[in-house]
């Protein structure tokens, strides 16, 4: 039988051998990522072991998830990725203002590249299989231990393959899909699997809607998440880095532990509903719950493709008199391509608070939810105090979704 | 690690408890061991952290850990005192982060064992074997041995100190094998 996708990155690797399941593997990486927190919390687990050099592996360090810091022990662990990028020569350091949400900058700029392996502290690494890049979040043990010694234990996982076919509805989206499939499959079947898309519904999917897929999926426990890397894919990553790459594409006939299949025409809007993002149901089954807040933005929902559509629906209309909304574009760049489209007047003149790329809102680090109150939000996680009172609920859903619900001021 | 371990049941959880609940996110900037500990179920349950002062085993449901990979979860639990955790199943990385603090994990081989504890239960472990006896109940409860690396792992009591470890055979650098 043939390979799936993680099986070939793995064998380039460490060499091609049969990988079993719930066997541990030493795995080197091509980059890693850490964020403010991540990088802190990583320098303290180095300086525990005894590391004074990092092994040579390509780093990116990126301040996300508390910027402009609002407490001192943000802005002191901000102070800490800074120190940390001068110490060890990090030349891919970005200071706040000229770079976004980690994951969103990292496939931007072309640091995610088809067949390689990107190994971050947050489990939103998901998001780089968009690009056919075998992305795995860690916590600062393992980004430590690495950096020491260029080696990760890798348990391999189980691969689930799903084959897209058909083409997904007008007013449906990339998200309701994850949705949908975090739904059906519940963590007892996505736990420390592997996910690999495949098939002729992949290239009716941007780039930007594959990264939102890969990202959301990590919410059903997975290890990661590949998309078959198509022309679309070369030509997005071809733009944007002069480095060679390999990328893997599964064979006709490669074994999965398990197989699906998914009809893009079929899904429809989906919401996931308190209190966890596997919780999903049809939107229509919750219409007319009525919401205190909205949230378009991100790391699974805060591109231009999500800001394009939630404009298209705010367009001339205000946002319900009951109702705040907060528009987080999930990098610079996109902050500025919505800038030049007109975008960010829209949401303005629409009511909405448009904030600076951060985690933000998503993490609760502003615009927190008071006790009692209801949010629907396009990010990824709607856990009990999420997004601020752990007697507030949350709502997750499309930008299309989240966007009519600001105007109506219910689902 | 042959030593069995004998401590009582000092908590039950159920499904799909996420880290956000474990740690909230507020307090993602400190790593200070005691401080993580000091943080734990702050917003659901701050009276969790009395109950396993003095250590025991929690017995948890299926996708324990859900949602961020913060590593203070982990930490959370285990310089709060918990001993051991029993699952029916983990999410992946707070089953990595809590491997790699050198905290102990297990997992049912059959999840419906999950019915099998009441608090205060006391346990006779054996961490190796995946074996725990209830001695109050008199039932004898299998878990999924560990791999031999995770072994080696908690043995050495985390991966800090397996790297450290490993140094000598390796001419001084830092290596996982």
């Amino acid at each position: 039988m043939g390979h799936s996708m993680i099986y070939k990155i793995l064998a380039k690797k460490i060499g091609d051998q049969d990988f079993k399941a719930g066997e541990i593997y030493m795995t080197p990486a091509d980059l890693v990522f850490t964020h403010e927190v991540g990088t802190a919390g990583t320098m303290r687990v180095l300086d525990k072991i005894g590391a004074t050099e990092l092994y040579p592996i390509e780093m990116v360090i990126i301040s996300d998830h508390f910027v402009p810091a609002s407490i001192l022990t943000h802005a002191i662990n901000q102070k800490k990725a800074r120190d940390f990028a001068k110490k060890y020569g990090i030349r891919n350091y970005f200071e706040i203002g000229r770079a976004g949400i980690g994951h969103q900058v990292l496939i931007e700029k072309g640091f995610i590249r088809p067949g390689e392996i990107a190994i971050a502290t947050d489990a939103h690494a998901t998001t780089y299989g968009a690009l056919g890049c075998l992305g795995i979040g860690v916590g600062v043990t393992d980004m430590a231990v690495l950096l020491a010694s260029g080696q990760y234990w890798l348990k391999y996982p189980k691969v689930l393959g799903i084959r897209l076919e058909g083409k997904l509805r007008p007013g449906v989206s990339a998200k309701d899909v994850a949705l949908k499939l975090l739904g059906d499959l519940g963590t007892d079947n996505l736990i420390y699997w592997m996910v690999e898309f495949y098939g002729s519904g992949v290239s009716t999917l941007s780039i930007d809607s594959r990264a939102c897929l890969c990202n959301m999926m990590s919410e059903g426990g997975v290890k990661s998440c590949l998309v078959a890397p198509d022309n679309l894919a070369m030509e997005y990553v071809s733009a944007r880095t002069d480095k060679k790459f390999t990328p893997f594409v599964p064979d006709e006939d490669a074994y999965y532990d398990k197989y699906l299949t998914l009809d893009l025409d079929k899904v429809e809007p989906m919401v996931a509903i308190p209190d966890t993002p596997t919780n999903c149901v049809p939107r229509k089954s919750v219409s007319g719950v009525e919401i205190d807040q909205a949230f378009i933005g991100s790391c699974t929902n805060g591109r231009i493709e999500d800001l394009r559509i939630a404009a298209a629906i705010l367009k001339g209309k205000k946002v319900h008199p009951n109702v705040r909304l907060i528009v987080s574009p999930a990098s610079h760049e996109i902050w500025q391509q919505a800038l030049n489209e007109g975008l960010l007047t829209i949401f303005n003149q629409s009511g909405a608070v448009v904030t600076n790329p951060t985690c933000g809102a998503c993490i609760g680090a502003h615009g927190l939810l008071a006790p009692g109150e209801v949010c629907i939000a396009t990010s990824n996680r709607n856990f009990k105090g999420r997004m601020g009172s752990i007697d507030a609920k949350i709502y997750l859903a499309s930008p299309e979704t989240v966007a009519y619900a600001a105007l109506t001021g219910r689902i | 690690m042959s030593q069995v371990i004998k401590k009582k049941v000092v908590a039950i959880l159920g499904d799909d408890v996420d880290t956000d609940v474990i740690f909230p996110a507020r307090y993602l900037g400190t790593f200070d061991e005691q401080e993580t500990a000091n943080h734990l179920f702050e917003d659901v349950d701050p009276s969790f952290r009395n109950k396993v002062k003095n250590g025991g085993v929690v017995i948890v449901g299926k996708n324990f850990g859900c949602g961020s990979a913060r590593e203070q979860a982990a930490m959370a639990l285990k310089y709060a005192g918990v001993t051991m955790v029993v699952a029916v199943s983990y999410n992946r990385s707070f089953y990595r982060n809590a491997i790699n603090n050198g905290l102990l994990l297990m997992e049912f081989e059959n999840p419906e064992d999950y019915q099998a504890f009441k608090e205060d239960n006391q346990l006779i472990v054996d961490y190796a074997s995946g074996i725990i006896k209830n001695e109050t109940t008199g039932r004898e409860i299998r878990c999924l041995a560990p791999n031999k690396f995770i072994l080696d792992i908690i043995s050495a009591g985390g991966i800090c100190q397996l790297i450290i470890k490993n140094q000598s055979k390796n001419g001084g650098k830092l290596c996982l094998l």
